[in-house]
Parts: structure tokens; sequence; C-alpha cells
């Protein structure tokens, strides 16, 4: 009789603490963070896991109290439409109006930029979670922006550090003929040719973006016979060319090298049809965790599938990991003044899903490493995962400080 | 040489592909004297559907065989939808309201997509037997294309022809194509011939998205890469002229591929130079009649 008394009053005072609590919280104002996404249109689906990814840390953050002694985290999420002027007028509307303390976001390389340009001016912070552009913390890098996820330079540049581990000297390369392609395999080159000993350019070949038959190009490199091909294709593009080249036997006579093959927008779709033993590079794999972080990652993957239905895939989980990154960067700083936070975020090292990663005082950018992996036919899923995997450390593939500040001097020059 | 000869057929491939969407083009141009710029779109809603087809409703890869006899059937029913519910009523309008009406369908018809499908790259895979490759005077080639793009074309190609000139029915569409009123007058239901034409239309090009599908990647905005080319070849062939839609497709084809193995560095550019030379110098295009004012 006593116990079951004793067991209400717990009840009702764990009730009291309860709404106390909450009532506790809501006195203090919350955090607010802008989300600048595409959120209609072709980019949707893309943005659409890393905004679910964005909402499942906010809320394990707002469960366990919130940031600053009990202030909880408000997302004001905003369209930018995939267009420069667009996303630049929703920035300072977030700003202005909505009193948002900084923003996050966004897709494309080219919003990214344009954005950055009005942080800049505005002296607001821009923390650029998906677009992955080098210029943005290189060449036109500033105070007012910080980015959380890899950055273009590293893709090439991984890759080239585990091909030159194999035995492969005789390259073909093809790209899509675009800046991005150019530049990743002028990456992967550079890169390459010191650390491998007579590494040998065959050719190269910049089918358009959207190519739809790749039968020419396939019969031209294999009749140049080369040992490896090194390929920044992706999207549509990239599963067409793997479709055609496997009919071929192309990928029993040379070795791919691919830098997009590794994620699941590619992997799923090609399902079986996906060859064994092709290299390639990924900065996420749901079910490879960083060491350490194996429990963590599995409560995320969880989450997140129940949430959106499918499992995160690189872009996804970088939302997580942004969140919880100014998360840490606001209890570091003490609040959420700009300028208190561009402090913290610099130079700060912080312990992430992804392992330790340093956001570097000099450009803003954060040393999340990269990853090299093999296909191979796993029983447990319907499409190719990866394995061998080769980490490369952020600060071994990123420009250096001396590069950074080199191609800085480069760009004020042709600016002028 | 088997360089050479490989190459060649590469060509010829990439023209088969292309002639499939051009025909359908083409087709509607000559008849009905509208630029369909939603061709691309019909195309495209082959590819999808012959997904649905095989990834959700039977679940195998020899479903595409089922996909290749009823989604392009699908495809001109969706055709004749459109030319019923929006063309019809702008055959006697400007060239440009036409345009304006047809970019307008591409729109509306990429969102659909993207509501039905999402916006994420799909693929299905070849159907079973036609996987590998077969050896060819020594030098592989994809048996899928040997076997089915190939003979898909030609049949195509042999069947159209025959259709337009040894038909009644093909001459009374050949003779509304030289003067529509006349046609009415002799009592044909031209409202009904010109649904037909769209649907028949509509028709390639869902057969075009379906033969295309097992070699790439299904997508929103597969349209409008396939349009661009689409037109060049008409332009090259000369618009609504089915000759000449055979011989713009191969001339793009070998264009392609022989611009990769000589001079990769501008394999898309020979295409435009052709085209702006056709352009200036007979611009009706290569087999195609002088344009004729008043249609």
């Amino acid at each position: 009789m006593q116990g079951r008394l004793w067991r209400r009053l717990a009840v009702v005072a764990a009730l009291v603490l309860c709404t106390t609590t909450t009532t506790g919280a809501a006195d203090k104002p919350s955090i607010k963070i802008g989300l600048l996404y595409s959120l209609s249109g072709m980019a949707a689906v893309v943005t659409e896991g890393t905004v679910y990814a964005h909402e499942i840390a906010a809320e394990e953050i707002n469960a366990k109290g919130g940031l600053l002694g009990g202030r909880k985290i408000e997302y004001v999420t905003r369209d930018d439409k995939l267009k420069p002027g667009e996303a630049v007028k929703e920035f300072r509307r977030m700003v202005t109006r909505d009193k948002v303390d900084f923003v996050m976001g966004v897709i494309s390389s080219g919003v990214a930029l344009a954005v950055s340009e009005v942080a800049k001016e505005m002296k607001v912070l821009f923390v650029d979670s998906i677009a992955q552009t080098a210029a943005l913390t290189e060449e036109q890098g500033h105070p007012y922006v910080v980015r959380t996820n890899t950055n273009s330079t590293v893709i090439g540049r991984t890759a080239a550090l585990a091909a030159a581990k194999g035995p492969w000297k005789t390259y073909y390369f093809i790209g899509p003929d675009y800046e991005w392609g150019h530049r990743v395999n002028a990456d992967f080159w550079e890169f390459l040719q010191p650390k491998k000993q007579g590494a040998q350019k065959m050719g190269e070949l910049w089918p358009k973006l959207g190519e739809r038959d790749f039968s020419s190009h396939i019969t031209t490199i294999l009749n140049a016979k080369p040992e490896a091909v090194f390929s920044s294709l992706w999207g549509g593009d990239l599963i067409a060319f793997v479709k055609q080249a496997s009919t071929y036997g192309f990928f029993d006579k040379v070795q791919f090298v691919s830098t997009g093959a590794g994620d699941l927008d590619i992997l799923k779709p090609l399902g079986t049809e996906m060859p064994d033993g092709i290299m390639a590079t990924f900065f996420y794999a749901f079910d490879l965790p960083v060491s350490g972080k194996e429990k963590d990652n599995e409560d995320f993957v969880t989450k997140f599938k129940q949430r959106a239905g499918y499992e995160p895939k690189s872009g996804d989980v970088i939302g997580y990991i942004s969140t919880y990154m100014m998360a840490e960067a606001i209890e570091r700083a003490g609040s959420t003044e700009t300028e208190a936070l561009v402090k913290a975020l610099r130079g700060g090292k912080f312990q992430t899903l992804l392992g330790d990663v340093t956001i570097r005082d000099f450009d803003g950018q954060a040393t999340f490493g990269y990853y090299t992996g093999f296909t191979f036919s796993n029983p447990n899923f319907p499409f190719k995962r990866l394995k061998n995997v080769i980490r490369a450390e952020g600060e071994e593939v990123l420009r250096t400080k001396d590069e950074i500040e080199k191609i800085r001097a480069d760009y004020q020059k042709t600016k002028n | 040489m088997s360089d050479f000869f490989v190459q060649f057929l590469n060509g010829v491939t990439i023209a088969m592909t292309i002639y499939l969407i051009a025909s359908g083009l083409s087709l509607v141009f000559g008849v009905l004297g509208v630029l369909n710029f939603a061709h691309g779109s019909l195309y495209m809603y082959g590819s999808f559907l012959l997904f649905t087809l095989m990834r959700s409703v039977f679940h195998s890869p020899s479903s595409f065989w089922i996909g290749l006899l009823v989604v392009p059937l699908l495809v001109a029913i969706l055709g004749a939808a459109l030319e019923m519910g929006f063309l019809r009523f702008v055959y006697k309008a400007d060239p440009l309201y036409q345009l304006l009406l047809t970019y307008g369908l591409v729109l509306i018809m990429s969102d659909v997509v993207k509501l039905i499908w999402g916006a994420e790259n799909q693929s299905v895979s070849r159907p079973p037997g036609f996987n590998g490759s077969v050896a060819i005077f020594g030098q592989l080639f994809p048996s899928y294309s040997i076997f089915i793009l190939l003979p898909c074309g030609i049949v195509t190609m042999i069947g159209l022809y025959v259709f337009l000139n040894r038909t009644r029915l093909g001459r009374i569409i050949r003779a509304a194509t030289q003067d529509r009123e006349m046609i009415g007058a002799l009592g044909i239901n031209v409202r009904l011939l010109y649904t037909g034409v769209f649907a028949l239309g509509a028709w390639l090009g869902g057969l075009g998205g379906v033969i295309a599908a097992p070699m790439g990647a299904i997508y929103p905005g597969m349209d409008l890469d396939i349009i661009i080319d689409a037109f060049i070849v008409v332009v090259i062939g000369g618009l609504g002229s089915l000759a000449g839609t055979v011989l713009g497709a191969l001339i793009f084809g070998l264009l392609r591929s022989f611009g990769i193995l000589f001079v990769p560095q501008f394999e898309t550019l020979f295409i435009f130079i052709l085209m702006a030379i056709v352009l200036v110098v007979r611009p009706q295009g290569l087999l195609g009649k002088h344009v004729t004012s008043g249609h």
C-alpha cells in the first residue's frame, strides 16, 4: 500500500518537473537557424533528406534541453528555387525579417557563391552544407563563410591517392565537358603524377552532359588499351556509361576509377548491373561507420530510415553533422552572436558522426576524410556495397595554406 | 580497319536511337504543321512507363518484351489525348503560339513525371539474353544494339515508308500535307486523321523511349536532352521529310562517332557546324521541300 503511494507521488513529481522544464524553456528565446535549400524543382529530391537530417539533429538536441542553458533550436526553412537571385533574396529576408542567427544551406555551387557574397556584405554567417565548389572557401573565401562538408578539390585528389597504390600506370580520362569535370580530372592527374612513377595519360574524352550513347567513347578507350580509366562522370551519365561499357567487357579489361560511383544515387538504380571491383570514391556510406561511432551511426541510420524511407546518402548525413557542429560552436561561443560564432568555428575541433574534424582558421573549410573503396556484391542488399576502403585524411588532400594564399592572390590579380 | 568498322556501327546505333525520336517529330510537323516541342516528353514517358512496368508491375527483366508492345500504345493514347485537349485548337494559330503551347506542355509533363516518379535517376536492365556482346570481325559489339535496336529501327523505317506510300490511309495522310481543305471537302474526317497522325508520332516517341531505356538512365530532363538532338536531325534532313530524317540521323550518328575517334575535344562541334552550313545553303534541309507559305 505504501509502495503504491510513493509510486503515485513519484509520477506526480515527474509530471510537475516536466511541465516546469517545458515552461522554463519556453521563456528563453529559441535559437533561430535559417535553412536555405531547393525545396521545389529538380534538386528537391536531393535536399529533402538533408532537411530531414537537420531536423533529427535538432530534435535530439532539443530533447536534451537545448543549448545555452535551455534555448531550443528552431529552423526557418526557405526555398532558393535553385536560383542565385532567389537565394540572395531569401537570405536577406531570413536575416532581416525572420531574425535568424545564421544561415545553413545550399545545394548548388552557383547559389553558394552568390549567397556567400551577401553574407560577406551583411556580415552574417553562412554555413555551406552541400555545395562543394572549392572556390567558395579558396579564392572567394572570407571570414563569414565556413563549410561543414568536404570540397571538390578533395574528390580528384583522394582518387589519385588510392589509385597511386595500385599497379596501373597508363590512364585514359573521361569526364563531363564543363568546369567541374575538367577541374576534378586535373586535380586527379596533378596529384597522381608525383606519387606514381611513370604514370602516363593516353588520352581524354569529354562527352557532353546528358550524353546518351557512349559506345564510341567506350570503343575508343578500349582500342587504346589503357590499364586504368579515370572518370568524373556522375548521375545519369555515369549510369548510362556503366550499363553500356559492361556489354563490351570494359570492366574486365581496365580498372575503372570513378568519383561518382560510390554513392547510393548510382548504386541503387544500377543494382546488380553495377560490376564488382570498380574503384569508387565516396564521402559517407551508411553501413561503413567511422570506428568508435558505430552505435551513433546505427541510431542515426535507423531514425533517418524511419523518417525518409530510405538509407541516408552523403548529402543527407551532412545535415545531421552540420547542425551538431553548429550546436557545439554555439555552446563554445556562449552566444549566437556572429563574431563570437566565427571565432568559435574557425580553428575549432569538432567530434562528429564522421570522426574528428577541424574547421581550418584560414579558409573555414572542414577537414572531413574522404574514402575510396571497391564495389562488391553484398547478400544483405539488393545493390552493390564497398570494401577494401582506404581513407584519405582531409589535411592530406585539401589545398594547403600556401596553395590557398597563392590562389587568392592570383584571383585578386585577374579580378583587378 | 576494324576500328573504323566498329565506329561505323556505333554511328549507326546512335543514328537508330535518334531516328526513332526524330521520325515522329518530323511526321507530326509534315502533316499537322506543328513543331511539337513536347515530343521529347513523350519519349520520356515511354521510358518511365517501361520502368514502372518492369520494376513495379512484373518485377522481371523479361517483361521488357511486354513493355515493347504495351508502352508505345499507352504513349500513343496520351498523345491522342494531348492532341484533342490542346493542339487541335492551335493549328491555325501563328507558329509562335504553337511553340509556346508545346513548350508549356513540356513543363507540365516534366512536373508530372517528378510528381509520380520523383527526380532521381532510374534504370531498367536489358532483357535476358541481351546483356553481353557479340564479336563482329573480331570486335565486340553489344548484342542489344545488334538484335533489338537495329532491327526495331529498320522495321520502323520500312514500316513507315510502306504505310505512307503503299496504303490508302498513307496516301490520304500525304495528301493532307498538301491541302487540308481539299481532303476535308472529299469527305474525309480531318480531325480524326490529325488525331491519328499525332498518336502515331507519339507512338514512335514512346517506342524510342522504350528502346533507349535499357541502354541508359531514366530521369526527368531526358526529354530536353533528346529533343535538341532530334531538332538538329530534322533540320539537317529537312522538316517533314521522312527520308531526310533517315539521312539526318545517319549523318548525326556517324559525325558523332568519327568525331570522337579523330578529334575528341570537339566531338559535338561538327554537328553544329554542319547544321549551320545546311541552314545557310539549304534552309529547307537536305531532302526538304521548299517552304511554301500558307499551310
